[in-house]
């Protein structure tokens, strides 16, 4: 989007000038001998809804207070340079995904994985259920008009996987609003979002999942720069063990948080919330029988989703470390 | 055959209530060459505007063989008037600024540019006639803008202050044109000037022009028989200029009444 | 001075300060190292539009076509919105500062609507392209048109030409001089205005304009073709601009100063 780009070059002008090392510093001792709390920032990549639920309720139940952190959340948007805003030190930390993570790292900007919110993936693509496609396989060898995000790996993978297609694909704009009058036959979106959204409009949609179709990346993923976790660790780990008690609460009871959420995304009412999550839950949670906690990152994951980007042409080597790439906070 | 122009009780006056034409009758006959001298803001172009039909008199008539200056019906060709600036089509060459007239009126491209390559014979111009008014020098494009004014044959030619901004020589010159095409193509020729000389050269009828009002102080019929070089140097030539002088003069000295225009 | 002489003395100056300035980038570059993703080399730059020169060839090509028949569109709609508005006060009056208006409205906003409007596909690109470009075009045409000499006006009286035949003959001709320095800086901006179409409604395949190259290169973080495809965008602007100046120069060299 242009909005992107402003703000990449904007950002990018801003922080070639800045100094990298960021102004979160520990505290010093306050009056009463009690350290004071860490001020750190998070920058969301999108704005406040139930895939960052567990942020949001880390925030209101004090657990990043009890962690001693001062958590400042920022709501981002279309086209907010998360990454590169982390990487570059302006905030401490930031939602972003693998992918980006990974071919970030390439230009020289590097990021480490703390904490993976959805352990699937909840991207894919939003037909009508009227329509005539019913699988993604379907939709790539049609000559239909899709809107996806330009650049997404996710598209180099379908083309990879199902070559000699004729779709059509057309940039997201803001909203819904070309889907919903049929311009286009299908959608980007997060299971979690856009469908629901049309379900409270009343509009049948049915949801091609990309994860099902064989390219699982981690997306909604949180980072922080190289840099910073090396400084700052203990603050990552008590920042990812607040986002680990914040999640599990979340996962518990939606509703006692979605209010707040609401409140700071009109856009997006509390039922539609409600819906959200409960589309989200079985990505976010552990599945059952596993003994990972929330957010836990096994190696493997990374390691596939580095061979799958090199073989996409999105990076030329995977990293000589994979473990450089991501860092799970001891239990 | 040249047309006979009649004023008759003339009044100009504008809004801010100056008065630049007050009761003002002259006749120009057929074929003759009628000037009209005096200086500034004696109403002498703004008369010569009327006769064009670029103005109307708040009193009184101005015809062109009898019919009212100005109406359509007096037609594009019948009377042509040529500005103190040659205004041409700085984009078009000599020979299309020439057929301009013609062009508007939907004469076709070979035969119009004919009558203009005609007309640019007529008043030395013919090797000039692929060049743009950029190239020429001021004299020359005076002289298209004559030719211009000419190519319509009309029946009446109206020069106002064609020379004023030309060096003395070429005045002379151009002076020695417009007596040529009178004769050639026989027209009646009404030639406004603030030169005292030019008018007694030129006039076959001089009509004095005097300022606030703007109004007729005397007209002279000179009646020489030949111009050319010889006259400018004769006796007769500069009595007649005295003449016209002095009359200017006495007309400005008693001179009130009416703000000049 | 003759035709190449002067065209060298207008061109080498900029392409030496061209060249100096690439230079002093990359020195920076040296000197303090941002990462790629910030601020690319000019190196990488090069390097990246030698990988993509076809996909990069493509999409001037389409983006330059979509700029171009903007332009087009705007410069025939731009002379004939002034010459109208020129030759009545009225709607010039009423008309003329709401679209200068209108040219405040900033095409992000409308590029959306642009898309309901006229569909996916490069035709949205040529409308945001003509959108962009028909003001400087509309303005110029009017102002000289309103300037057209008071005299030759008159002269056009005393002939009695037709209003039409005025306008063909006179006005218009009056105008070219002012009309091309507008249709100049109409044929730089289309280029942008066609981008920005792309940003909302282009298709994205195998052959994708400018637009699209720089919203993946950005989702990629490949800064350094962001840039290649930026300095692509901005060649396209600069030939479509030069044909102008060409255009402008051929019609006028004969007998305006200006073409000198």
């Amino acid at each position: 989007m242009v909005s992107r780009a402003l703000a990449a070059c904007a950002c990018a002008w801003f922080a070639a000038c800045s100094d990298s090392s960021s102004a979160a510093k520990p505290g010093a001792a306050g009056p009463a001998g009690a350290p004071a709390a860490t001020k750190v920032r998070i920058q969301l990549n999108w704005v406040p809804e139930p895939e960052f639920g567990g942020i949001y309720a880390a925030a209101q139940d004090g657990i990043f207070a009890k962690e001693g952190l001062d958590v400042e959340i920022i709501k981002g948007s279309a086209g907010t340079p998360a990454a590169q805003m982390a990487a570059s030190g302006q905030v401490e930390f930031a939602v972003t995904s693998g992918d980006q993570i990974l071919s970030l790292r390439e230009q020289g900007g590097n990021l480490v994985g703390l904490f993976a919110i959805f352990h699937t993936s909840p991207m894919g693509v939003m037909v009508p259920d009227a329509s005539p496609y019913r699988s993604l396989e379907a939709l790539w060898h049609s000559d239909a008009t899709v809107a996806m995000e330009a650049g997404l790996p996710f598209v180099r993978y379908l083309n990879l996987r199902y070559p000699g297609g004729k779709v059509k694909l057309v940039p997201t704009g803001t909203g819904l609003a070309a889907f919903e009058r049929g311009a286009v036959a299908g959608q980007q979106a997060f299971i979690s979002s856009e469908p629901v959204q049309m379900e409270l409009k009343k509009v049948p949609v049915r949801f091609l999942s990309l994860a099902e179709g064989g390219y699982d990346p981690y997306t909604v993923t949180v980072a922080t720069s190289a840099s910073y976790l090396e400084r700052e660790r203990a603050t990552c780990a008590a920042f990812v063990r607040a986002l680990r008690e914040g999640w599990t609460r979340y996962l518990a009871d939606p509703a006692k948080y979605n209010a707040e959420i609401s409140r700071l995304n009109p856009a997006m009412g509390i039922e539609a919330m409600a819906i959200a999550a409960e589309k989200q839950h079985d990505l976010v949670a552990p599945p059952k029988g596993s003994a990972d906690e929330v957010g836990w990152m096994p190696r493997e994951r990374w390691e596939r989703l580095a061979a799958q980007l090199k073989e996409l042409g999105m990076i030329k080597e995977p990293p000589a470390s994979i473990d450089a790439v991501f860092w799970n906070a001891p239990k | 055959m040249g047309a006979a122009i009649s004023a008759v009780g003339v009044s100009r006056a504008f809004e801010d209530g100056s008065v630049a034409l007050d009761g003002v009758s002259l006749d120009v006959a057929p074929g003759s060459v009628a000037v009209l001298v005096g200086p500034s803001g004696c109403g002498k172009t703004t008369l010569l505007r009327m006769i064009a039909g670029l103005d109307r008199p708040t009193r009184g008539t101005v015809t062109v063989d009898g019919a009212g200056a100005g109406d359509a019906d007096g037609g594009p060709a019948a009377v042509a008037i040529a500005f103190q600036e040659p205004r041409l089509l700085p984009w078009r060459s000599t020979v299309r600024n020439v057929a301009l007239p013609l062009e508007l009126h939907g004469v076709p491209r070979r035969e119009r540019l004919a009558r203009a390559r005609e007309m640019l014979g007529l008043v030395g111009l013919a090797d000039a006639h692929r060049k743009l008014p950029g190239q020429l020098s001021g004299g020359m494009r005076m002289r298209a803008a004559i030719a211009r004014a000419l190519v319509t044959r009309p029946r009446v030619l109206l020069l106002d202050e064609p020379f004023g901004a030309l060096d003395e020589i070429t005045r002379h010159v151009l002076d020695d044109l417009v007596l040529a095409i009178r004769s050639e193509l026989s027209m009646t020729v009404v030639l406004v000037t603030h030169s005292i000389a030019e008018a007694a050269y030129l006039g076959d009828r001089i009509f004095v022009m005097a300022p606030a009002p703007g109004r007729v102080v005397r007209t002279v019929e000179p009646g020489f028989a030949a111009r050319g070089p010889a006259l400018r140097a004769s006796v007769p030539y500069a009595s007649l200029m005295a003449d016209l002088l002095q009359s200017l003069g006495t007309a400005m000295a008693s001179s009130g009444g009416g703000r000049a225009a | 001075m003759s035709t190449v002489r002067s065209f060298l003395r207008g061109a080498v100056p900029p392409a030496v300060m061209v060249v100096l300035l690439v230079a002093a980038w990359q020195v920076c570059i040296w000197a303090f190292r941002p990462s790629a993703y910030l601020v690319p080399a000019p190196m990488d730059v090069v390097r990246a539009a030698g990988e993509m020169r076809a996909p990069l060839a493509g999409a001037a090509w389409m983006t330059g076509t979509s700029a171009a028949i903007g332009f087009a569109i705007a410069a025939g709609a731009g002379v004939l919105a002034g010459s109208v508005l020129a030759a009545v006060p009225f709607l010039m009056r009423g008309l003329y500062p709401i679209a200068t208006l209108l040219q405040m409205v900033p095409l992000v906003a409308i590029a959306p609507l642009l898309v309901i409007w006229c569909g996916y596909g490069p035709r949205t690109a040529v409308a945001s392209a003509a959108i962009v470009s028909v003001f400087p075009v509309l303005a110029a045409t009017l102002d000289g048109m309103r300037g057209t000499d008071r005299g030759l006006v008159e002269l056009f009286g005393t002939l009695r030409a037709g209003r039409v035949q005025r306008w063909w003959k006179l006005e218009l001709p009056w105008a070219i001089p002012s009309i091309v320095t507008g249709l100049r800086v109409a044929a730089g901006l289309s280029v942008i205005g066609a981008i920005v179409g792309e940003f909302v409604g282009a298709f994205a395949g195998d052959e994708s304009p400018v637009g699209i190259l720089i919203l993946s290169a950005m989702r990629e973080n490949r800064t350094d073709l962001v840039f290649a495809a930026v300095a692509v965008a901005a060649i396209v602007g600069f030939v479509l601009f030069g044909l102008v100046s060409l255009g402008g120069w051929l019609l006028l060299r004969r007998w305006h100063a200006s073409a000198a």
